[in-house]
């Protein structure tokens, strides 16, 4: 019912009278967020930590220092930014600077003079809250990284936006200029808010401007799910690490990634936007909820937190498409042995083994330390290895069947015997039919038992038992 | 009947401060000035009093026609003459000027009567006022946010405006003067109150509307 829907998501999603009395006004102090919001003092502090961000070339502080500004000293691409205004208001982007004249992020050209007047405007306090006064910065205009090329509208650059509490990272945002949007990553103009899986960094659901699901970039069709989003990782430690140097427990961190040189902090938010969950389309208050009061250790700490709790939204959508379960290459496996005994270890999962093989020794903690003597008396006296050698596949064949047979009336206790043809050399192994389980999934499989104490995992799962997985080969 | 009028109108201020928390807090509309909404309040309150009673009308025709035309002389002045290499006042002294002269013109087309013309100057003034700020709001946010903006600030105004023409409720005012405490007493309720906005259940309704037991 949508009314029992509303009535109990109503406190998941964060709004404005929240944000303001419950984070803003408990967590950020006057200090933090005079920090955030002056661009220039957010500069100097990230910088002075080893934090990247743009080169600022220059800072223009009144009518004087406008007046002595040079066509000369603006380079051929640059940001125009006032230092205290939010939104993005007032930010414009410079660039293909070609006969005394700068291509500006909307498309039109514009000359040194009416440059000259944008900052004017800004140092009059067009973009300040309040109109006062401000202070104009031009700062190095950042080349898109080339994997948003495919993304992006012609000239923008988008940005992404992470948002901490409790070093937590809590969402996240692609933000992605449109042509409506004037080449700007403003979702507000009707920029693309593509939301990002904090636990893989790739693209999950989008929308355009405030309202819109789409799928796909509109000017290219290209498909927004599943892209891939460069130095994620360090993305989100640059992220925490700023709420550390700022102190301010609930913020947003936005960045643009350089071609050359990666990441840089564009900017900070005490009062960060809400639009996010629209692009996430989940609650911000809900996930805060859950973090808060957790003790976080270090910026390691939170990273693991974020993306434990809030991570693997793509997995969890190819999952649903598919029916299946992503799993990584190495996994916990749980195996259940005789008379109840189980097992937890790590296990390889190789596409490249036909079936599962299990140590000898783990087989012994199962339970089947009789059974293994059993065989291995059995073998011994069966077996004859240099006859085998002389045999060919179809004579072994109907070997490994007498041997079966042979096992069956001594009831040994194995459910088959096969003959193992591998790279590492062929033997017969036992088989046992054991019950395994990786995340949550239960399944049968015919386990071999081998010999595998020089090897790093005691188990290999292969893909006869792979049947209800799909493997991310970037999993942890 | 003066003091009818002036008591409740003096206490009325309280009331309108009520209107905006609960527009902004619980309705969630968009509004960057508070002073404009206060200030068009007043200008129907006053502009409607009218041979020692309140003319429900009068007020409306009046914010109608002068106010409005004078908002919108500012805007389209400052249009006309933002290019001009002046300081900002210069420029917005032009403006007042030239907008005056235009509320003049409109004050004789619809045949206002300044008989009360006490009321009728603190109207004025405050129209003068108010489309200051409208016009410093436009040069703030722009066009494309000024509109729902002034809006939004003409219905809470109005609604105030309605409040203060219910007889009963300037009577009450009159009679009972600590009335004007009410308004602090509901500010703390609102002044707490962190759940969603009206606004922000139609902005976050494809997400409210999600089922919360589906992931």
């Amino acid at each position: 019912m949508g009314l029992m829907n509303i009535y109990k998501n109503r406190t998941k999603v964060l709004g404005l009278n929240s944000r303001f009395l419950d984070y803003i006004k408990r967590y950020n102090s006057p200090k933090g967020i005079k920090i955030a919001g002056d661009k220039i003092r957010t500069k100097k502090l990230l910088k002075k930590n080893g934090i990247p961000v743009p080169v600022l070339i220059k800072s223009i502080k009144n009518e004087k220092a406008l007046d002595k500004l040079q066509e000369a000293d603006l380079p051929p691409s640059f940001v125009l930014k006032p230092v205290h205004s939010n939104e993005g208001r007032g930010i414009e982007i410079f660039f293909n600077k070609k006969d005394k004249n700068w291509i500006r992020g909307n498309g039109s050209k514009v000359n040194f003079q009416e440059i000259k007047e944008m900052i004017r405007a800004i140092l009059n306090g067009r973009y300040s809250p309040f109109n006062e006064p401000d202070i104009a910065m031009i700062e190095e205009r950042i080349a898109p990284h080339s994997k948003f090329k495919l993304l992006t509208y012609e000239g923008g650059t988008p940005d992404i936006r992470i948002i901490i509490f409790n070093k937590v990272p809590i969402m996240s945002m692609l933000r992605i200029p449109t042509k409506e949007s004037e080449g700007k990553a403003n979702m507000a103009m009707g920029a693309i808010g593509a939301s990002i899986d904090l636990g893989t960094g790739r693209l999950l659901t989008a929308v355009k401007g405030k309202k819109g699901e789409i799928a796909h970039i509109p000017h290219n069709n290209v498909e927004i799910f599943g892209f891939k989003v460069p130095y994620w990782e360090t993305l989100l430690k640059y992220a925490v690490q700023v709420q550390e140097l700022t102190n301010l427990g609930y913020l947003s961190v936005d960045f643009l990634i350089d071609r050359e040189t990666g990441p840089k902090i564009v900017e900070i938010n005490a009062k960060t936007g809400l639009s996010i969950q629209l692009a996430d389309q989940d609650g911000l208050r809900d996930r805060m909820e859950r973090v808060k009061g957790i003790k976080i250790r270090d910026a390691a700490h939170g990273i693991t937190t974020g993306q434990q709790l809030f991570g693997g939204e793509v997995e969890n959508a190819i999952e649903n498409i598919s029916g299946k379960t992503v799993i990584g290459v190495i996994e916990n496996v749980t195996i259940h042995g005789k008379n109840g005994e189980t097992e937890s270890t790590k296990a390889k999962i190789d596409t490249g083994a036909d079936s599962t093989s299990i140590d000898r020794k783990l087989l012994e903690r199962l339970g089947y330390t009789e059974t293994l003597i059993k065989y291995e008396e059995f073998m011994e006296r069966e077996l004859d290895e240099e006859k085998i050698k002389t045999m060919s596949i179809e004579e072994i064949r109907a070997y490994e069947k007498y041997i079966n047979e042979k096992a069956d009336q001594e009831n040994l206790g194995v459910d088959h015997i096969v003959y193992v043809i591998s790279a590492s050399g062929s033997s017969f192994r036992p088989y046992f039919n054991l019950e395994l389980e990786i995340r949550g999934i239960k399944f049968k499989a015919y386990c071999s038992g081998a010999d595998r104490s020089n090897l790093k995992y005691s188990v290999i799962v292969g893909r006869k038992n792979l049947n209800s997985f799909l493997i991310d080969i970037e999993k942890k | 009947m003066l003091q009818e009028f002036l008591i409740p109108a003096l206490l009325f201020l309280p009331f309108i401060q009520l209107m905006v928390s609960i527009a902004r807090y619980i309705i969630g509309l968009n509004f960057s000035s508070q002073n404009i909404i206060i200030f068009l309040s007043y200008i129907f309150i006053f502009s409607s009093y009218q041979g020692g009673e309140q003319n429900f009308i009068k007020g409306i025709v009046f914010v109608a026609l002068p106010v409005t035309v004078m908002m919108l002389g500012y805007v389209l002045l400052y249009k006309m003459i933002s290019k001009l290499y002046m300081h900002y006042f210069a420029k917005q002294t032009i403006i007042v000027s030239i907008a005056l002269a235009a509320v003049m013109l409109s004050i004789n087309l619809v045949e206002i009567n300044i008989e009360n013309w006490v009321f009728q100057v603190i109207a004025f003034v405050l129209t003068a006022i108010v489309s200051l700020e409208v016009m410093s709001l436009y040069v703030r946010i722009g066009k494309k946010k000024i509109k729902l903006n002034i809006l939004n600030s003409f219905i809470i105004a109005f609604v105030s405006y309605c409040l203060f023409s219910t007889v009963p409720f300037r009577t009450l005012l009159v009679e009972n003067q600590y009335l004007v405490l009410l308004p602090a007493v509901v500010s703390i309720f609102i002044g707490r109150y962190t759940g969603l906005r009206i606004s922000e259940y139609i902005r976050f309704f494809p997400i409210l509307n999600k089922d919360p037991e589906k992931k």
